[in-house]
């Protein structure tokens, strides 16, 4: 229940240090939020932020309570009453009133706070020495907003932004008028607790006519928003109702927090309207955009290529070293495939250099690679803002799109650093030694026969020639070595061919995450600070709704 | 009844209302708000007074009762009529229909569409009032050669209503402005009291519901204002405050000033024709500035759709050229490209050291192309790949750089509310795939119109035109122009290869036209795909509803006043 509407029960409105926290919090989100929010929203925010301070500085307990209406409603005659004496001006020429005017109750001072109301003219209302029922009430009577007085509506509306209650005075005639339902009411709809609203002049009307009325008056203010809208029928002529309104008025000031009410609705409203600027959902990095960017970044900086000379340099080395021995020369002349990309490292010296001065001559940098690499952080960058308002999709499309050579150069540069020959497998010189070996073997067979053979063309005395079973012994060195060399050489070569699988897979991966730390830093990192500062200033305006 | 079409002045006004009603205002600028609003209100005018008013000159009179609500428009006109012929009550807003009150002898002038032709006509007191329509009831205590329309208000919570008015209150030849102490200095009908006053709208003001005792203070003050609008010679009626009587009637003293006002206007045809000219005469007078404001505003419009669509124009230009470089400058022919078309011809090294005669090159060619071999499809995926993504990367890139300049610009940010999917062409990627592909198969086609002789085609047939295809798409992209040093040698060195290829097959000036005919096509292609997104975006703005017609309004304004001299 509200304070104005509540019956005699006290009701405990929000602390103060809880709204100053909430007002804190709504500028500490509009800080975070930063461009991405809405110029005259942030300002706004500002604004309640300021006056929250300004208001909780000002001591005492009082509630500005504004009567506020179209011209000719009565706002001035039922002030009268209120106050026991004619201190405003009442007439039949419209507009009457251009000048705010202020009464107070209670003995409690009252000069700051109407200073910061700036309003000029004051009046004391006499007689309330001893406490009364509306002491700390603080009365305000303000210019109407519908005349062809511009000068008052400004007036007006400059007096309601700081008020703790309004009393809004309407009359049979305006009652369904357009600029006091979607200008004012529903404007401030959000100030339901601290709004009461008045039908004036029910004096003109019969009883079934005065309760018809109120009815359809009630229902255009539910329509507005104000839910739990109660119209008060009075008649300052006759006085009529006016006792209830004193009581109503009596509620208003006995909470004493009227005034954090009203703070912190506007608090309130500041923040829904901004939260509108953070749209729906809070989209995180998710494992698949990260693949995805990264498959993208592999294959604009030649992974697929790299990965597959890895393995052709695998067998190429394989061969070299475990071949036969006849043929191992002719591959000893071709460079080695990494070589040729310059990423074999073969001295680490020699690839810092390369790393500091140069690029790989691995395809690097194209205005295709480049286009692929946009096309993918583009992608990540959708995927990310969808559904959020465009001030933030602009800023992670920016978080997620350096200049593309930037991207390209990193990239280059994490698959030059990256290691991709290992050290030798142990098996390469067993190998190579047996194959050497067995040429020797081979080799000194056939040493052996040629001699076999001068010794028989000079018909020299035939030394006996071990034999196995049929087979002499050098025939069998010959052609077993050149056998089982070849056979040995196959079987090296099929074994090669299931190293290189395995070293282009390991390559494979090293280059992923090497390239995976370039994906992060360059883009996905970017891209998850502003999303991280969207939810910290979306945290931070949560708190102030609360 | 239509008297003289032929009148040159219906022709010229005629002209200038279709000018109006061509002349749009597609984008949302704040300059041109008020303009969008002073059409529709122009238009209204033409077709529910000034046209049928100039056809008709000898059509009854007809006043309109406007006002505020709760001012007592409809007891004011049941008053004078003395029948309840319009609700009243407490109940704001009461009326939200009109309806028009008329001489029996005077039905055919309103039955047909003549006026307020956008309004259903509806007889007969019992039905529930619909919106869009106006109810005709016929009034013996009426005179004919008048007739009173009772309209809604023009300031309640009710939108609607105020819509309605305003467009009957164009409609008028008098205004009976109907006010009351409470509201004479409200500021809503003293704007709609401007505008009349401005237009040169007949106006008589009833001051309703005064206190006897205030009339002394309320009276002037009003017939203050009114001079202070240049609204000085408008009759003022004063009805006080009074108790209605059973039928919801004011009493006879109250309305009789004014009644009898009206039964003077309707019988004396020559003070009639003194009204409905003087508001006809207003109506054409106040074509000039309001024609012009149009006339002016349908520039600016003109000039910001003019910037956003330049804007779209450079962004689509720079991506065409870049696309262009991309493919020209040969570097589609280094990374993946450039290592597949190595797997492809399956070299190694050490031939590269060893062999170097052309005709040892097209040996292993041939066995190379032959038959469709995964190498080759990897060359194609890589080349297609490549020549995708540089399309789709450079169109989305203007895309996004149009979207974030018109954000910045009059008018852009609506128009990319109302068509989200400039910024995100989903099906682009298709699309760009689609011209890629199609472009292979123009190449193939160029391929088979060249090999005319048996002798070619049996060559053709010993490489595969797949191959082939492939060959002619590498030189087409290898234009030396763009590479440096280095560069030269690899792309160059790629090319080339398929550069004897084909020479060997169609001769080298053939090829050289193939690889120039080729690079036409996908520049066409592309071209055509880039003029595709950009006419997206120029259709966005309304290049063309939002067209400059000031000249053509100033024009026909120009005629009204020629023939009205």
């Amino acid at each position: 229940m509200s304070p104005i509407r509540a019956g005699r029960a006290r009701v405990v409105g929000v602390s103060a240090e809880t709204l100053l926290a909430r007002s804190e919090a709504l500028v500490e989100a509009v800080d975070l939020g930063g461009a991405q929010l809405p110029a005259d929203g942030a300002e706004e925010a500002r604004r309640v932020t300021t006056k929250v301070r300004e208001r909780l500085a000002i001591t005492g307990g009082h509630s500005i309570v504004a009567l506020a209406g179209a011209t000719g409603s009565g706002k001035s005659s039922l002030f009268n009453v209120l106050v026991g004496s004619d201190v405003a001006q009442t007439g039949v020429r419209r507009p009457t009133t251009s000048t705010t005017t202020a009464a107070s109750w209670g003995s409690e001072p009252v000069g700051a706070l109407l200073d910061w109301l700036a309003v000029g003219q004051r009046h004391e209302v006499p007689g309330s020495a001893e406490p009364g029922p509306l002491d700390g009430l603080v009365l305000l009577d303000m210019p109407d907003f519908d005349s062809r007085e511009v000068g008052n509506r400004a007036e007006a509306e400059r007096a309601l932004r700081l008020v703790d209650v309004f009393i809004w005075v309407t009359d049979p005639q305006k009652y369904a008028d357009a600029r006091l339902h979607d200008d004012y009411v529903k404007a401030l709809a959000a100030h339901d607790a601290v709004t009461l609203v008045v039908l004036n002049q029910v004096d003109r009307l019969t009883p079934e006519q005065t309760e018809q009325c109120v009815a359809d008056l009630t229902r255009l203010l539910r329509a507005d928003g104000l839910e739990q809208a109660r119209v008060l029928p009075v008649s300052a002529r006759t006085g009529q109702g006016v006792d209830v309104l004193r009581e109503r008025l009596a509620n208003a000031v006995a909470g004493r927090n009227a005034a954090r009410t009203r703070l912190a609705a506007d608090v309130h409203t500041a923040a829904v309207a901004l939260r509108r600027a953070f749209g729906p959902q809070s989209p995180t990095v998710g494992a698949a955009d990260r693949r995805a960017l990264q498959d993208a970044l592999a294959q604009a900086a030649g992974v697929p290529v790299v990965v597959e000379t890895v393995r052709k340099d695998f067998a190429h080395r394989a061969v070299a070293h475990t071949g036969l021995p006849w043929t191992r020369w002719l591959r000893r002349l071709r460079p080695s495939p990494l070589r040729r990309l310059r990423l074999d490292g073969e001295s680490a010296a020699e690839a810092e250099i390369a790393q500091a001065v140069s690029r790989s001559s691995i395809p690097a940098a194209t205005p295709t690679a480049r286009a692929a690499v946009d096309l993918a952080s583009r992608r990540i960058a959708d995927k990310l803002s969808a559904g959020l308002p465009v001030p933030w999709v602009e800023a992670i499309h920016d978080a997620a799109s350096p200049s593309a050579g930037e991207v390209s150069d990193a990239v280059d540069q994490a698959v030059v650093g990256t290691p991709l020959q290992d050290r030798r497998p142990l098996w390469w010189p067993l190998l190579g030694a047996l194959q050497t070996l067995l040429a020797l073997v081979s080799l000194l067979g056939l040493l052996w026969l040629v001699v076999l053979a001068v010794m028989g063309w000079l018909q020299l005395p035939e030394i006996e020639t071990p034999r196995v079973g049929w087979f002499p012994v050098p025939l069998l060195m010959l052609a077993g070595g050149l056998l089982v060399g070849a056979v040995l050489a196959l079987l090296s070569r099929w074994f090669a061919a299931i190293g290189a699988r395995r070293r282009a897979g390991a390559a494979d991966r090293r280059l992923r995450t090497a390239i995976d730390e370039v994906a992060v830093a360059r883009i996905i990192q970017p891209v998850q600070d502003v999303l991280d500062r969207r939810a910290r200033a979306l945290a931070a305006l949560e708190r102030s709704i609360d | 009844m239509p008297t003289d079409d032929a009148d040159p002045l219906i022709g010229a006004v005629q002209r200038l209302r279709d000018e109006v009603s061509a002349t749009e205002f597609p984008l949302e600028l704040v300059e041109t708000a008020g303009a969008a609003k002073n059409r529709a209100h122009l238009l209204d005018q033409f077709d529910d007074y000034v046209l049928p008013r100039l056809r008709s000159m000898d059509a009854p009179l007809l006043a309109v009762i406007g006002g505020s609500t709760g001012a007592g428009k409809s007891t004011l006109v049941n008053s004078i009529v003395g029948a309840e012929v319009s609700r009243s009550g407490v109940l704001r807003p009461t009326t939200t229909s009109p309806v028009l009150v008329h001489h029996p002898q005077d039905v055919d002038w309103f039955r047909d569409t003549r006026i307020l032709p956008s309004l259903a006509r509806v007889t007969g007191a019992g039905e529930q009032a619909q919106p869009g329509t106006v109810r005709l009831v016929e009034a013996r205590a009426l005179p004919a050669g008048i007739a009173l329309l009772d309209a809604p208000d023009i300031d309640s919570v009710v939108h609607a209503n105020r819509a309605l008015a305003t467009q009957l209150l164009l409609a008028a030849d008098l205004w009976l402005f109907v006010t009351t102490a409470a509201r004479y200095a409200d500021a809503v009908p003293w704007d709609l009291l401007r505008e009349a006053s401005d237009r040169g709208t007949a106006v008589a003001i009833v001051l309703d519901r005064v206190d006897p005792e205030a009339i002394a203070e309320v009276r002037p003050h009003l017939q203050e204002m009114l001079r202070e609008q240049g609204l000085a010679t408008s009759p003022v009626f004063t009805v006080p405050e009074s108790r209605l009587d059973a039928g919801g009637r004011l009493p006879a003293e109250a309305v009789d000033r004014l009644r009898s006002w009206l039964e003077a206007l309707a019988g004396d045809a020559r003070a009639r024709a003194v009204v409905v000219q003087q508001t006809l005469r207003g109506a054409l007078a106040s074509l000039d500035g309001r024609t012009e404001e149009l006339a002016d505003a349908s520039r600016v419009q003109a000039a910001a759709a003019a910037r956003l669509a330049a804007v779209a124009d450079e962004t689509h230009s720079s991506a065409e050229a870049a696309i262009q470089q991309g493919m020209s400058d040969g570097t589609l022919l280094r990374g993946e490209v450039l290592a597949r078309w190595q797997d492809f011809v399956g070299t190694g090294d050490f031939f590269r050291q060893v062999e170097s005669t052309v005709s040892r090159w097209r040996d292993r060619m041939t066995n190379a192309v032959k038959g469709a071999s995964p190498e080759q499809e990897h060359l194609g995926e890589a080349l297609q790949t490549g020549v995708a993504a540089l399309v789709q990367a450079n169109l989305e890139s203007a895309a996004s750089a149009t979207v974030r300049a018109w954000r910045g610009l009059p008018g852009g940010d609506k128009v990319l509310t109302e068509h989200p999917e400039l910024a995100h062409a989903d099906d682009l990627t298709a699309r760009v795939e689609r011209i890629v592909r199609d472009w292979q198969s123009d190449l193939l086609d160029l391929i088979r119109r060249e090999s005319g002789s048996r002798r070619t085609n049996a060559r053709i047939a010993a490489y595969g035109i797949n191959g082939i295809g492939l060959c002619l798409m590498l030189i087409t992209f290898w234009h030396t122009g763009g590479l440096i040093g280095g560069e030269v040698a690899i792309a160059g060195g790629t090319a080339a290869l398929a550069q004897k290829v084909l020479e060997a097959i169609f001769g080298d000036q053939a090829v050289r036209d193939m690889a120039k005919k080729g690079r036409e096509l996908l520049a066409e292609r592309v071209g055509a795909l880039v003029e595709e997104q950009q006419a997206a975006f120029a259709a966005a703005v309304g290049a063309h509803a939002g067209a400059d017609r000031s000249e053509a309004l100033l024009a026909a304004l120009h005629t009204v006043r020629e023939v009205e001299r």
